[in-house]
């Protein structure tokens, strides 16, 4: 682990009021690592899915925190939330810019979970939309931050945004 | 210049909520361009535009009518722009005309996002 990345990554969750993610992880030392695994996972299923790079390095955080300071906040609460680099991914995108098209969830009390979530671009045609899928009830927790509409009546899932501060550790 | 018709909502006038605006916009106009007000920096896509540095975004519905506005042609289009702008009270559309269809879709769509958004905020720090 590079011990920059890690103190960067650090500084970055707690300067938003997320230090809860790393002291009530267990154990707390092992937070960060957890977390920069997490950052390398959701590159890797980046990669894998769109086969080109994506930066997603606490360096990269720090700087984007300075030009949209509420995305990175909002991807560091999901963070927080989510142990699945595709929901993560899913995350990224929308904060990128991707609308968020289609979202199912089905749920059986102490049977099943699964929840999709259907992004595409704004000028997107039919065959250019990405699923994003989880069956762990956990990532319910990350449509808490879709922002919601309407237009003309009908239903808007509208951005990812993050939650006020009030888990303050 | 803009008619200068100012919509004023009140909300807490940060980043997130000018994003938010901003993708509302978008909504109606897919072929959408962005400027800062103040720097004159553009933007073709929502996802590269640094809102944490922007306090008046300019928005356009396509590439011809940010360009006419760039040329002061005279006689522009009705609301053929935009302008958002956040102040830490409040967030305020100025357009021509707020009584066409589009518009009161669009400001009612605005209003129904930010009444959802200081109900989260407000709510959550009581």
């Amino acid at each position: 682990m590079n011990t920059e990345s890690a103190s960067a990554l650090e500084r970055l969750i707690r300067q938003n009021d997320l230090g809860w993610m790393i002291d009530m992880y267990a154990p707390p030392e092992q937070a960060i690592p957890f977390f920069l695994k997490q950052l390398e996972r959701v590159a890797a299923e980046h990669r894998e899915r769109f086969k080109y790079e994506a930066t997603l390095t606490p360096e990269s955080l720090n700087s984007e925190s300075q030009r949209n300071p509420h995305r990175v906040r909002a991807f560091l609460q999901a963070l927080g939330i989510s142990r699945n680099a595709v929901m993560l991914l899913m995350v990224v995108r929308i904060l990128n810019g991707w609308t968020i098209r289609e979202v199912t969830m089905e749920y059986r009390d102490q049977e099943s979970f699964h929840l999709c979530v259907t992004l595409a671009r704004q000028r997107a045609g039919p065959d250019e939309r990405e699923e994003y899928h989880t069956d762990d009830i956990s990532d319910a927790a990350l449509l808490r931050h879709f922002g919601i509409t309407h237009a003309d009546g009908r239903p808007v899932f509208n951005g990812f945004f993050p939650l006020p501060q009030y888990n303050r550790v | 210049m803009i008619g200068g018709h100012d919509v004023v909502f009140p909300a807490v006038g940060d980043s997130a909520t000018l994003e938010a605006c901003a993708r509302i916009v978008e909504r109606f106009w897919p072929d959408v361009r962005f400027e800062d007000a103040i720097t004159g920096d553009k933007y073709r896509r929502l996802g590269d535009i640094p809102f944490g540095m922007v306090c008046e975004l300019l928005v356009y519905p396509n590439a011809e009518a940010e360009a006419a506005w760039d040329a002061d042609l005279p006689g522009s289009p009705e609301n053929s722009m935009l302008s958002l702008i956040i102040r830490p009270e409040d967030i305020t559309v100025v357009l021509d005309n707020p009584q066409t269809a589009e518009m009161q879709s669009l400001l009612s769509m605005i209003h129904d996002w930010l009444r959802t958004d200081m109900h989260l905020r407000f709510a959550r720090a009581a």
